[in-house]
């Protein structure tokens, strides 16, 4: 028989146990031998592995992620509608009393440290709902 | 049985519970990749969970072009170069530019406590390996990909896969038989 090299042994073992027709010389029966225990403990796992809770555990990373990001939308939304009643408001009362108006302009200008706080107050609020308040999934 | 196809749509449409499944059915298989390549014991957990949640933030682009399991593979593989290459100063082992000429070293004592069973002494080997031949040896035999697969999943060509393949088992065949040669006339 033609003597084989050491891919083709590699090959040989990859496509499982050899069957006792062929004829090896001592040299490649061994080699055979050392490639297929070699190919065994190759395709054997790992003993270590990942805790039994990891599926759910990255579930949860997941689904806090998404909050996070919804929570952010929502506060961005929050201010952009704050501002635009503002605006809004301001621009109404314009359209039906000039004074009006101006009264409440000269009244947010002088109260504006407290109306600032107010609204500051309220989204620290908002935040640290969103970041401390445990959501059950 | 699991339905991939099923699967990727129920998580489209904002089902964790089918990514809690995909999860489940892939955690072997990046538990593998990021096991073999990084050395780092404490930090596998947490790479293998950046991993899914790569792949969840990512779902939205897999066109069903290749097989999910070849994707997350492909995705795991990335992470764990990715996180090799920004901790190589701190790695223990250095590695030859050209692993065509990688051999291993001589004998130390922590090797021979170990060398008594042949699974646990193989995969402490690989350990030392350069991260092209771990990479081939986990994705061919333990994950079972095939060399296209391979090719696909780390950009290799699939020559290069295979030569990298054969070197690398027969590395450790020789090693294990001088070893075991070495205890033997030790015994006698």
């Amino acid at each position: 028989m033609e003597e084989l090299n050491d891919d083709e042994l590699q090959e040989l073992s990859g496509r499982g146990p050899v069957s006792g027709d062929n004829t090896f010389g001592e040299k490649e029966a061994g080699d055979l031998l050392a490639y297929q225990d070699l190919f065994k403990a190759l395709d054997t796992e790992p003993v270590e592995g990942l805790p039994f809770s990891f599926a759910s555990n990255v579930r949860r990373k997941v689904q806090e992620h998404l909050n996070r990001k919804s929570d952010i939308r929502f506060n961005i939304l929050a201010v952009t509608i704050l501002i635009l009643s503002a605006v809004l408001g301001y621009g109404l009362l314009q359209l039906i009393s000039k004074d009006t108006a101006e009264l409440a302009l000269t009244m947010v200008l002088k109260f504006k440290w407290v109306l600032l706080s107010v609204i500051c107050l309220f989204f620290c609020l908002l935040l640290i709902d969103q970041r401390l308040v445990k959501r059950e999934y | 049985m699991f339905d991939e196809n099923e699967i990727v749509s129920r998580i489209l449409k904002k089902d964790l519970r089918a990514f809690e499944l995909l999860v489940k059915q892939y955690e072997k298989l990046v538990f593998f990749v990021i096991h073999r390549l990084v050395q780092d014991k404490q930090n596998k957990e947490d790479i293998c969970q950046e991993v899914f949640i790569k792949i969840h933030h990512s779902l939205p682009s897999f066109r069903f072009q290749s097989k999910l399991s070849t994707w997350i593979a492909r995705i795991a593989y990335l992470t764990a170069i990715n996180y090799v290459k920004s901790s190589k100063n701190k790695s223990a082992y250095e590695y030859p530019e050209n692993i065509d000429n990688y051999h291993f070293t001589d004998e130390n004592p922590e090797r021979e406590l170990i060398k008594k069973n042949t699974s646990v002494y193989v995969n402490y080997l690989i350990e030392q390996m350069p991260h092209q031949y771990k990479t081939v040896l986990t994705l061919y035999h333990l994950n079972e990909f095939s060399l296209t697969e391979i090719k696909d999943i780390t950009g290799i060509p699939e020559g290069t896969v295979k030569s990298y393949l054969f070197r690398a088992r027969k590395l450790l065949k020789e090693k294990i038989e001088k070893d075991l040669k070495q205890e033997n006339t030790w015994k006698s």
